[in-house]
């Protein structure tokens, strides 16, 4: 469905409401359906580079499933993610 | 200080991953180092790139072959603090007219010197241009999303949300649930009129919705378009 029909469908209900104030409404509708539905899956790659621990992430992400090691005789492993977040200790540079 | 094996090492067993503050961390977990005191450290990958950046404020001057010294400069990084040396053989990709590869003769913060005639014609900042050195090593991530609106003008891709002057754009997601977001659209502005009656209707609307999220989620769940199908493997027959 084209965001065209979309407003028409919703100006049928409120027809004073404008153009502008529809399509906030329906981007945050579309926010709230892909956060709790996690319908829109996608792959993301970086390059490590050396000694460099932290590696920004694309805004759009809601959540990483799984995280592969992409590079030579260990191509496609899986990494294991940490089990409770950054670790509070032991954690050295 | 922890010794870290012999690249190549069994990543899957040694490398671990966390997100902390909208950043995915990569580290070596240490668990036998050799050394005396305690096992297990978090330690920075020592696999990968050596030094690399990645941005639109890298220019090209070229220095002509008569002897001039070409140079590649960048007003926003620092090329040291990246990791650049001398002698250190680079890679440039993304550029309009450079992309080469070439040895550094110096490095200083916002300059990096190369060999005369290396470049290939001077260039403004301006373009997405990569300077690498070393061998990258890629890792992948699985996630899940935020929609964004797919422009059918342009082959499919899917960027940002809706605006008011793309009238045809579509959401990401398959079609049947496109109508949900029509549904809480009516909901929010049923809550905005202050009234019984309205906030009746809103009650209406949002259970329409709610459907779509229970129906959305199993979808979800099924991988019925994205990603890997789930298969069963029979060992005589092979997959079912």
């Amino acid at each position: 469905m084209k965001l065209k029909e979309m407003i028409e469908l919703v100006k049928q209900h409120h027809p004073g409401m404008g153009n502008t104030e529809i399509v906030k409404l329906l981007n945050r509708a579309m926010d709230d359906f892909s956060h709790e539905t996690r319908i829109v899956k996608d792959l993301y790659e970086f390059d490590l580079v050396k000694n460099q621990r932290y590696y920004k992430l694309n805004p759009n992400i809601i959540e990483i499933t799984e995280v592969h090691y992409d590079s030579g005789s260990a191509k496609g492993k899986k990494i294991p993610m940490l089990t409770g977040g950054r670790p509070v200790e032991k954690d050295i540079t | 200080m922890a010794v870290q094996p012999t690249y190549p090492h069994d990543i899957t067993k040694l490398y671990v991953w966390w997100v902390d503050r909208r950043q995915i961390a990569i580290a070596y977990h240490d668990l036998d180092d050799g050394n005396s005191g305690y096992n297990g450290e978090f330690l920075s990958p020592i696999v990968g790139y050596d030094a690399k950046i990645v941005d639109t404020s890298i220019a090209f001057n070229d220095g002509g072959g008569g002897g001039g010294t070409d140079l590649i400069t960048d007003a926003n990084n620092n090329f040291l603090n990246a990791g650049f040396e001398a002698l250190q053989e680079i890679t440039v990709s993304g550029s309009a007219s450079n992309n080469i590869t070439g040895t550094i003769t110096a490095v200083e913060a916002g300059q990096i010197t190369m060999a005369a005639a290396t470049l290939n014609s001077t260039e403004s900042a301006g373009e997405q241009v990569a300077i690498v050195s070393g061998t990258g090593v890629t890792v992948r991530m699985y996630v899940t999303k935020r929609a964004e609106v797919l422009d059918k003008s342009s082959e499919f891709e899917s960027s940002g949300q809706f605006i008011t002057s793309s009238l045809d754009d579509e959401p990401e997601f398959p079609e049947q649930f496109h109508e949900a977001l029509v549904h809480n659209a009516i909901a929010k502005g049923y809550e905005m009129i202050p009234s019984k009656e309205s906030f009746t209707a809103a009650a209406y609307w949002y259970a329409k919705y709610f459907e779509f999220l229970k129906k959305g989620k199993a979808f979800a769940d099924n991988n019925q378009v994205y990603g890997s199908r789930k298969v069963m493997v029979n060992p005589t027959i092979g997959i079912i």
